[in-house]
């Protein structure tokens, strides 16, 4: 897939996630970034040095975790990791304690002497994002990482991704599954035919669509009153809308956090029960429809 | 330098996986072997078995008798010719007879008064009919030989002789056949057929190498690689490095093996090191241009199947030294003639390291020439 005109940074410990359905061009993006493809033009710099295809000290500094399995295997995991790790300018003793590290990280010191080929699904995924860690890169490249894995392990992998964040790892993320969007990335790009067409957080890309996050109040007993609720609602500065229906109030805000005690507070004030809360955001799939016209998995 | 060790990492890590898989060793060391020895067995029998040649005396003369007696004495000794004498009436039919039932390959039929000498053949023995045919030529000529000399020697007015007389109206010397190879040693079937197996099969050796690279952009792996500070040509470098060695270590167990189970000499050992080393080049560098032309592994090992068997009928693999004259001349334009042709003549002892040196040239122009142009294609379908 033919990519246009993109443009994004990352920065030090940021996680950057590229949002895209299938055949958008992330694999595409990703393998510029990674110095696999050479781009007819513009450049890729990664810790501050620009990267060709022939740039062997800033490839160093890159963990890449294909969407396949890149392993090989007929081999270990051990023999696999020795194998890559030497590739990066690993050896002896370094080598010997990194693999440890990256195995008990993915949880897979136990088998690590068995071929690739006898392990599970998930435990190929591991084995595969921890040859992408082994040289700890400064820059890691995951290519959607959690396809066809096990809630198990999806999850054992998404903890993984952000403890490696929290240390100061920077992370550039493609998946088509928003929910990991949502939870692993600081930042989102959303790719749709070759063309980065949005850019920012969570937050800022549901802004830039004008939805809002939805605070649901049910109120309890057939006497209560929710126009009185509906009424002080309206007069909050930070609220753009309320919608009333039966004995449930809806208080359309920016931020439903920053809002949501005043609100359960409007109501204590009113003398009105409540005998439930819900927040609505809208997430990503919101985001990406109203973007392109379809959703994230078509 | 760094990129000359992350080459030998790779090498050394696709030679490891190469030596689990046991298709990888059949191709390199059982296939070569085995069909080896096969075809040394059955074209090397054959080559081995002795010619019946019947020898048939219409003249019943003392002269002609003496003869038949002497040229089955002469060849009793040695293995590959047999004359056995037809005795009794209608020896010439007895002859035909023995012939139509396979007793006898062909028969040399000496007329009356010696005036004519004739070759009765069996159309399924063509080679034991031409060595007949070779040894009546011989009669007829020493003979005409003995009268030419009687006759002038009797113009010039001078008198022959007392042998020359008796020789003239005796029959022809006795001929004894020799069997003697060019060089001074007989061409070893085990030698000449393990080392074409060994050239055969090296084309589906180190041809994994480029077939290697397609498989590997399909399972990621090579992505994996080119992300990291090996470039893509210390990545082909070190996969070649690896098949040319488990090709190389194929062809030494084939001479291995051969030359101490089998007793098939090979030669000057220097020169066949460097007629094996020059050999894998060559042919590394064809298969790897040949798989470079591929698009998917399943078309490269196609393709690499088909130019093995192809430049094997060209080269003469299946054919044996004595290749026809069309074969011959087809046969230079492939690495298999080259190197077979100088198999053949180190292991005659016709030749040395020195007499080689023009194929040892020729094989690594084939694979530094071929070579650079896969490369080319192959780094070409590694960034694509």
């Amino acid at each position: 897939m033919a990519v246009e005109g993109i443009t994004f940074h990352i920065d030090p410990g940021e996680t950057y996630g590229l949002l895209g359905p299938n055949g958008s061009g992330k694999t595409t993006t990703i393998s510029m970034v990674a110095g696999i493809l050479r781009p007819d033009a513009g450049e890729v710099r990664v810790a501050g040095r620009p990267l060709t295809t022939s740039s062997t000290d800033t490839k160093a500094a890159i963990g890449l975790v294909p969407q396949e399995i890149a392993l090989y295997e007929d081999l270990s995991a051990v023999e696999n990791l020795k194998f890559f790790g030497r590739l990066q300018g690993l050896g002896g003793r370094p080598l010997a304690t990194r693999m440890a590290q990256v195995l008990d990280l993915v949880g897979l010191a136990d088998r690590a002497r068995d071929r690739v080929g006898d392990y599970s699904g998930g435990m190929k995924r591991r084995a595969n994002i921890a040859v992408g860690l082994l040289h700890e890169p400064r820059l890691l490249i995951l290519d959607e990482p959690t396809v066809g894995v096990d809630p198990q392990s999806r999850n054992q992998i998404l903890t993984s991704i952000e403890t490696l964040g929290g240390e100061g790892l920077s992370v550039l993320y493609t998946t088509h599954y928003m929910e990991e969007a949502e939870r692993l990335c600081d930042r989102i790009g959303i790719l749709d035919h070759g063309v980065l067409i949005a850019e920012g957080t969570r937050r800022e890309l549901v802004a830039r669509i004008g939805e809002h996050d939805v605070i649901a109040v049910e109120l309890a007993g057939d006497d209560s009153e929710p126009e009185a609720l509906a009424q002080r609602c309206r007069a909050l500065p930070a609220v753009s809308g309320v919608r009333v229906a039966d004995h449930r109030v809806e208080v359309l805000v920016d931020d439903a956090d920053a809002v949501l005690a005043t609100v359960i507070g409007e109501a204590a004030a009113a003398g009105l029960p409540v005998s439930g809360v819900s927040v609505t955001e809208p997430n990503l799939e919101t985001v990406f429809l109203h973007l392109t016209g379809r959703a994230l998995r078509d | 330098m760094r990129q000359l060790r992350l080459a030998v990492v790779v090498a050394g890590a696709d030679l490891r996986r190469r030596l689990r898989n046991r298709s990888a060793v059949v191709v390199a060391f059982i296939g070569p072997l085995s069909l080896g020895v096969v075809f040394s067995v059955l074209v090397g029998g054959a080559s081995g078995r002795t010619f019946e040649i019947g020898v048939v005396d219409l003249d019943g003369s003392a002269a002609s008798t003496e003869f038949v007696a002497s040229l089955v004495a002469a060849n009793a000794e040695q293995d590959q010719v047999r004359f056995t004498p037809i005795e009794g009436d209608g020896q010439r039919s007895e002859a035909r007879r023995r012939i139509d039932e396979g007793d006898l390959g062909a028969a040399i039929v000496l007329g009356q008064g010696f005036d004519s000498i004739e070759v009765l053949r069996d159309p399924e023995q063509p080679v034991t009919g031409q060595v007949a045919e070779s040894v009546a030529q011989s009669i007829a000529s020493g003979y005409e030989r003995v009268r030419v000399s009687v006759a002038t020697t009797a113009t010039l007015g001078v008198t022959p002789s007392a042998e020359v007389m008796a020789a003239a109206g005796g029959a022809p010397p006795a001929l004894t056949l020799e069997d003697r190879a060019v060089g001074g040693r007989e061409l070893s079937p085990g030698a000449f057929y393990g080392a074409s197996m060994a050239v055969l099969f090296l084309f589906f050796t180190v041809g994994f190498a480029a077939r290697s690279v397609l498989a590997e952009r399909q399972t990621g792996t090579l992505a994996r690689q080119l992300a990291t500070p090996a470039t893509p040509g210390a990545i082909l470098a070190g996969k070649t490095l690896s098949v040319a060695v488990l090709g190389f270590a194929g062809f030494v167990t084939v001479w291995l093996v051969t030359s101490v189970l089998f007793g098939s000499p090979w030669g000057d050992p220097v020169a066949v090191v460097a007629l094996m080393a020059a050999t894998v080049l060559a042919v590394a560098g064809v298969a790897t241009f040949v798989a470079s032309l591929a698009r998917s592994e399943r078309q490269a090992d196609a393709a690499t199947a088909v130019t093995a068997f192809v430049l094997a009928l060209l080269g003469g693999n299946f054919v044996g030294p004595n290749l026809p004259p069309l074969l011959r001349r087809l046969s230079v334009l492939t690495p298999n003639g080259w190197a077979l042709r100088s198999f053949t003549a180190l292991n005659t002892d016709a030749a040395g390291l020195r007499e080689i040196l023009t194929s040892l040239g020729v094989l690594t122009g084939m694979g530094v020439v071929f070579g650079a142009l896969g490369v080319v294609r192959v780094r070409r379908v590694m960034l694509r």
